[in-house]
C-alpha cells in the first residue's frame, strides 16, 4: 500500500462526506453555529482533498514513468456472470492533472463562495451541493471504468441542475435548470448507447467485460476489425461517446443550455460551467484517445463541430451585453478549441488548454461575480464602467486573465492556444487553422470589449449604486488574485520545443495520452498498413519557421482586434456608433444579439411540432373518436328506436337483463379496487383459501 | 375427568363465547369488555400449558394494559351510542366466507397432520429459565424489543401531542 | 388435553378475529380484531412448546409468546395514538371512509 494508493480514495470520499453532513445537518449547523462555521465546514473537505491531490502528484513525480498508472481497487460492484464491474480508482498522469484542477480550483471557488453567498438563506444548501459536485466530478475523473465514469457523469449533471436552479423560486432559473438537464439527457443517451455497444461486442468477442480503460485499450485492436451495420464499430462507438460529450461540453447543436445555465450563482458558473464539468467531454475523449485514434471519420466530424462551435459562439459573444453571457459564450468557444485539438489528434494539447482555460476562465467568472455583487446583482455591461478605480484587485486580476485568454505572449493562453492552432494547421487542415485563428481574434475583441465596458471609461450606473460600489472582502478577491496569477504563469508548464522548452506537460501525460503525430486518417492508414505487415515511414520535416510564422500571425491578429476593441469602446465610441448605424451592421448585430435565433429555431423545429402533435392528438380524440362514438350512439339510438317499436317486450327484457348483469358484475368487481384495507385483505384471504384448497384437491 | 380438563373447557367456553361477543357485538364497549375476559381466558390456557410466567405477563400487559387502553380509546373516540353503524353490511358475506374458510382449512389441517407429540413433563416454574434465556440467547431481540417499545412510546406521545397543537 | 384441542380453539379465535377485522368499520374494533388474531397465534406457540418441544430449547415457544405480547403492546399504543389523532382530525374513525391515500 503506497502513499498514493492510501490517499487517493479519500480525495472523492471527503467531499462526499461534506455533502452528506451539510445536506443532513446543514440547516441545524447554520442556525446554531452561524454562517462562518457552515462555510468553513464546506471549504474544509475540498481543501483537504486538494492537499491530498497535490501531495499525491508530487509523490507521482518521483515514480518512474513506466509505473505511473496506479489502479486502486476498492471492492466489487456489479458481478453478473462475465460482466464484472469493480470500484476501482485509476490514478495516472491524466487523472492526477484533472483532480488537481478540480480540487484546486474547487477549493478556491468554495472560499470565494463564502463571500459571494454571504447572507443567502440557503447558504448551507449551496455548500452541500458544491461538495456533492466535487465528489461526483472526482469520481468521474478517477473512475477506472466506464460505469464509474458514467456515475460521476450523471452526478455532475445532477449537481449542475440543482445549482443552476439554486434560486428556484424564480421561474427563469428553474426553467434554465430543466433545460440544462434535458439537453444533457440527450447527450447521455449517446454515452449510454456507446457503452452498451462496447459491452455487447466485448462480451461477444472476449467472453467477459469489465469496461476498465486498461482492458478496453488492450482490446481495441480486435474491436477495430468489427463492423456494426456496415460501419466500423469504433467509429459508431466513438460517435456515440462524442454525442455524450456534445451535451456535457456544450458543443453545437447541444450548446444552448450553457448560456442559460448562467442563471445559477456565479461561483457555480465558475466551477461547474467553466472550469470543470463542461470539460468532462474533453477529458473523456482524452481518456479514450486509443479509441478515437482508430476512428478518423469521427474525428473529422468532431473537427467540423468544434470549428463551428468555436467560431459561432465567439461571434455571438461579441454582441452580448450581459457580462456572464459573454463569458458563457466564450466558454463554449474555448471548449470548441479543446475539441479542435482532440479532433486533430493533439490530445495532450486539448488537455493542456483544459488546464489553462480552467484557470483563466474561473478567474474571469469570479471577477465578474465580484463585479455583479458590488453592483447589487446588475449584470448589464451597459450600466457599468470605470470600476477599476473602485475595485482594483478584482479589476487587475480580471485584466490579467483577459491577457491570458487573448493569448498575450508568455501567458498561459498563449502557449495552449498556439499549440492547438499549430496542430490544427499541421495535422488537420489550413481551413481548421483559419477558423481557429479568426475565432482567436474575435475572442480577443469581445474580451477587451468586456474589460473596457466594465472597468474603464465613464461610470454608467446610477448614483446610488456607484456610491455603494466597493471592493469585495478578502475571501472573495484573494481566490481571484491567486487564479489570475495562475492564469498568467501556468503556461510555462508546457513550453513547446521551438521556443526552447521541453513540452513538459505533454511528456508527463505521455504514458496515458499519446498524441497522433500525423493526421487521423493517415494514422488509421498506418495502423492498417502495420496490421498488413507493410513498413510505415513517418516523415520528419523541420517546421520551426512555419511555427514561428503562424505564432507571430496570431499574436499580431489578436493585438489588432484588441486594438479595435480599444478604438471602438474607449477611444472613439462615435466611430462605433457610425458603423453600427449602417443597415447591414445593424442586421448582423441583431442576428448575433439574438444568438442566430437558435433557441427560436429549436422552438420552431422541435418544441412546436411536439406541442402541435399533442394538440392534434387531442383534437383527433375530440373530433374523430368522439365523432365515431357519437355517430355510433346516433345510429344505435335510431336503430333501437326503430326496433324498439317492433319488439319492445321481447328484447327489452334481454337488454335490461344484460345491462343488469354488467351493472351488478361491475359493482361486484369495483370493490376490489376500493383501496379499503379490509376488503383487500378479505379478498386476498378468500383467494388464498381457494388456491390452497384447489392445490390440495388437484395436486396434493 | 381431571380437574385440569374441566378448567380447559371453562376457558374454552370463555374464549370462544366471549370471543364471539367481541367479534359480533354491535356495541363496541361490550366488545372491549368481552375482549378483557377473552384475554383472561388465554392467560388461563397459558397456565394449563405450564407457562406460569407468561400467564402473568398476559394478564398484566394485555388485560391490564392493552385492554384498558382499548376501552379508553373506545370511550374517547367514537359515538358508541350508535352501534348500528359499527358493521359493514356488504362485507359481512366476504368476512364470513374468509373466516369460515380459514377456520375449516386450519381445522382440517390440524386433523390431517401427525404431530410428534412428546409426553408433557411435569410442570415447573419457568420464570427463572425464561429470564436466563432472555438475557443470554435472546439478548439481541430483547434489546431490539426494548428499543421498539421506547420508540412506540415516544411516537405515541408525539402523535397525540401533534394533534393537540393543531 | 391434547394438542389438537388447543389448536382448534386458537383456530376458531383466529377465524373470529379475521371476521371481525374484515367486517367492522370502526378502527378501534379493527384493533381489537388484531389483538384476537395475535392471541390465537400466541396460544399456538405456547401449545407447541408444551407438546412438541425441541430437546435443547424447551422454552423457545414461550419466549416467542413474550415477544409477541410486547410487540402487540407496542402496536396497540401506536395504533391507538393514531386513532385518537385521526379522531381529532376527522371527527370519525370509520375505516371504510379513511381512503385519503386512494388517488
Amino acid at each position: 500500500m503506497t502513499y498514493i494508493q492510501s490517499v487517493i480514495p479519500w480525495v472523492p470520499i471527503l467531499p462526499l462526506f461534506g455533502a452528506i453532513i451539510l445536506g443532513l445537518f446543514g440547516k441545524k449547523i447554520y442556525d446554531t453555529l452561524g454562517e462562518n462555521v457552515t462555510g468553513i465546514l464546506g471549504c474544509l473537505t475540498p481543501m483537504i482533498s486538494a492537499i491530498l491531490a497535490f501531495s499525491a502528484f508530487f509523490k507521482m513525480l518521483s515514480v518512474e514513468t513506466g509505473n505511473r498508472i496506479i489502479q486502486i481497487p476498492l471492492t466489487e460492484w456489479i458481478t453478473v456472470a462475465d460482466f464484472q464491474i469493480e470500484w476501482t480508482f485509476r490514478y495516472d498522469p491524466l487523472s492526477s492533472v484533472m483532480i488537481m484542477i478540480v480540487t484546486g480550483i474547487g477549493t478556491l471557488i468554495h472560499i470565494y463562495g463564502m463571500g459571494y453567498m454571504h447572507k443567502d438563506q440557503s447558504f448551507w444548501r449551496f455548500f452541500s451541493y458544491m461538495n456533492l459536485f466535487l465528489a461526483s466530478m472526482l469520481m468521474l475523473v478517477l473512475g477506472d471504468n466506464l460505469i464509474m465514469m458514467f456515475l460521476g457523469w450523471e452526478g455532475v449533471g445532477l449537481c449542475s441542475y440543482l445549482l443552476i436552479g439554486f434560486w428556484f423560486s424564480e421561474e427563469a432559473n428553474a426553467v434554465a435548470g430543466k433545460k440544462a438537464f434535458i439537453v444533457n439527457r440527450i447527450g447521455d443517451l449517446g454515452f449510454l448507447a456507446g457503452m452498451f455497444l462496447m459491452i455487447m461486442y466485448s462480451s461477444q468477442l472476449f467472453g467477459n467485460v469489465s469496461l476498465s480503460f486498461g482492458e478496453m485499450q488492450s482490446r481495441i485492436g480486435d474491436l477495430s476489425q468489427v463492423t456494426f451495420w456496415g460501419f466500423p464499430l469504433l467509429e459508431v462507438i466513438g460517435l456515440c461517446f462524442f454525442i455524450g460529450a456534445m451535451g456535457k461540453s456544450a458543443q453545437i447543436p447541444l450548446y444552448v443550455w450553457l448560456p442559460d445555465a448562467m442563471a445559477g450563482p456565479t461561483p457555480v458558473s465558475a466551477l461547474i460551467h467553466a472550469a470543470t464539468m463542461v470539460t468532462a467531454g474533453v477529458y473523456m475523449m482524452g481518456r479514450m484517445y486509443f479509441l478515437y485514434s482508430l476512428a478518423p471519420h469521427v474525428l473529422g466530424f468532431v473537427s467540423l463541430i468544434a470549428a463551428l462551435t468555436c467560431f459561432i459562439s465567439a461571434t455571438i459573444g461579441m454582441a452580448q451585453f450581459d457580462i456572464k453571457k459573454v463569458l458563457a459564450y466564450s466558454t463554449v468557444s474555448q471548449l470548441g478549441y479543446m475539441f479542435l485539438a482532440m479532433s486533430v489528434g493533439a490530445f495532450s494539447a486539448g488537455i493542456f488548454h483544459l488546464l489553462t482555460h480552467a484557470a483563466f476562465k474561473a478567474a474571469l467568472f469570479m471577477g465578474s461575480g465580484s463585479v455583479i455583487v458590488a453592483l447589487h446583482h446588475k449584470q448589464d455591461m451597459r450600466n457599468m464602467g470605470g470600476l477599476l478605480k473602485k475595485m482594483p484587485i478584482t479589476g487587475w486580476s480580471f485584466i490579467a486573465a483577459t491577457f491570458a485568454i487573448m493569448g498575450f505572449p508568455l501567458t498561459s493562453g498563449f502557449f495552449s492556444k498556439d499549440e492547438i492552432l499549430w496542430k490544427a494547421f499541421i495535422q488537420g487542415s489550413p481551413t481548421l487553422w483559419l477558423v481557429g485563428f479568426i475565432a482567436a481574434g474575435i475572442t480577443s475583441f469581445y474580451m477587451w470589449r468586456l474589460v473596457f465596458m466594465t472597468f474603464f471609461g465613464e461610470n454608467r450606473s446610477d448614483e446610488h449604486t456607484w456610491e455603494h460600489c466597493k471592493e469585495q472582502p478578502k475571501r472573495t478577491v484573494i481566490p481571484i488574485a491567486i487564479l489570475a496569477i495562475a492564469a498568467i504563469t501556468i503556461g510555462f508548464l508546457n513550453v513547446p520545443h521551438f521556443l526552447g522548452g521541453h513540452s513538459n506537460f505533454t511528456e508527463y501525460l505521455s504514458p496515458v495520452v499519446k498524441d497522433l503525430s500525423i493526421t487521423p486518417a493517415e494514422h488509421y492508414q498506418n495502423v492498417l498498413d502495420t496490421a498488413q505487415g507493410k513498413v510505415v515511414h513517418e516523415s520528419h520535416v523541420d517546421h520551426t519557421a512555419l511555427e514561428w510564422t503562424l505564432m507571430v500571425a496570431s499574436v499580431a491578429w489578436t493585438f489588432f482586434t484588441a486594438f479595435l476593441a480599444w478604438f471602438f469602446y474607449m477611444k472613439n465610441p462615435k466611430a462605433r456608433e457610425y458603423i453600427m448605424s449602417g443597415v447591414w451592421a445593424q442586421k448582423i448585430f441583431i442576428i448575433l444579439y439574438n444568438k442566430y435565433y437558435v433557441d427560436e429555431f429549436y422552438e420552431m423545429v422541435v418544441l412546436t411540432p411536439i406541442r402541435k402533435l399533442f394538440l392534434f392528438l387531442a383534437a383527433f380524440d375530440q373530433m374523430v373518436v368522439d365523432g365515431l362514438v357519437n355517430f355510433a350512439g346516433f345510429l344505435g339510438r335510431h336503430l333501437s328506436a326503430f326496433i324498439g317499436l317492433f319488439d319492445q317486450n321481447i328484447v327489452d327484457g334481454a337488454v335490461n337483463g344484460t345491462a343488469w348483469s354488467f351493472q351488478t358484475g361491475g359493482k361486484g368487481f369495483s370493490f376490489l379496487q376500493s383501496s379499503k384495507i379490509q376488503t383487500v385483505i378479505g379478498t386476498s384471504i378468500v383467494i388464498f383459501i381457494i388456491v390452497i384448497v384447489s392445490f390440495i384437491l388437484y395436486i396434493g | 375427568m381431571e380437574i385440569a380438563d374441566l378448567f380447559f373447557y371453562l376457558f374454552s367456553v370463555m374464549i370462544i363465547g366471549l370471543g364471539g361477543v367481541v367479534a359480533f357485538s354491535r356495541n363496541l364497549l361490550h366488545s372491549a369488555f368481552a375482549l378483557f375476559f377473552v384475554l383472561f381466558g388465554v392467560a388461563g390456557f397459558y397456565v394449563l400449558l405450564g407457562a406460569d410466567f407468561l400467564a402473568m405477563v398476559q394478564i398484566m400487559v394485555y388485560a391490564g394494559g392493552v385492554c384498558v387502553l382499548l376501552i379508553f380509546a373506545t370511550m374517547l373516540s367514537d359515538n358508541i351510542s350508535q352501534p348500528g353503524k359499527s358493521n359493514l353490511s356488504f362485507q359481512t358475506v366476504l368476512s364470513t366466507v374468509a373466516g369460515g374458510g380459514i377456520a375449516l382449512l386450519l381445522l382440517s389441517a390440524f386433523e390431517n397432520t401427525t404431530w410428534n407429540v412428546v409426553a408433557p413433563g411435569a410442570m415447573e416454574p419457568t420464570t427463572n429459565s425464561i429470564g436466563k434465556l432472555l438475557l443470554n440467547e435472546y439478548i439481541l431481540p430483547f434489546e431490539v424489543i426494548s428499543f421498539l417499545l421506547l420508540a412506540a412510546m415516544v411516537s405515541a406521545i408525539m402523535l397525540v401531542k401533534k394533534g393537540e397543537n393543531s | 388435553m391434547s394438542l389438537e384441542s388447543y389448536l382448534s380453539i386458537s383456530a376458531l379465535l383466529f377465524a373470529m378475529g379475521l371476521i371481525m377485522f374484515i367486517s367492522r368499520r370502526n378502527s378501534v374494533a379493527i384493533l381489537m380484531a388484531v389483538e384476537l388474531i395475535i392471541n390465537a397465534a400466541a396460544i399456538n406457540f405456547v401449545a407447541f412448546s408444551r407438546f412438541v418441544p425441541s430437546a435443547e430449547a424447551r422454552l423457545d415457544g414461550q419466549v416467542f409468546a413474550i415477544f409477541i405480547i410486547l410487540l402487540a403492546a407496542a402496536e396497540a399504543v401506536v395504533a391507538l395514538a393514531i386513532v385518537l389523532a385521526l379522531y381529532k382530525e376527522k371527527k370519525h374513525i370509520q375505516a371504510d371512509q379513511l381512503v385519503g391515500l386512494h388517488g
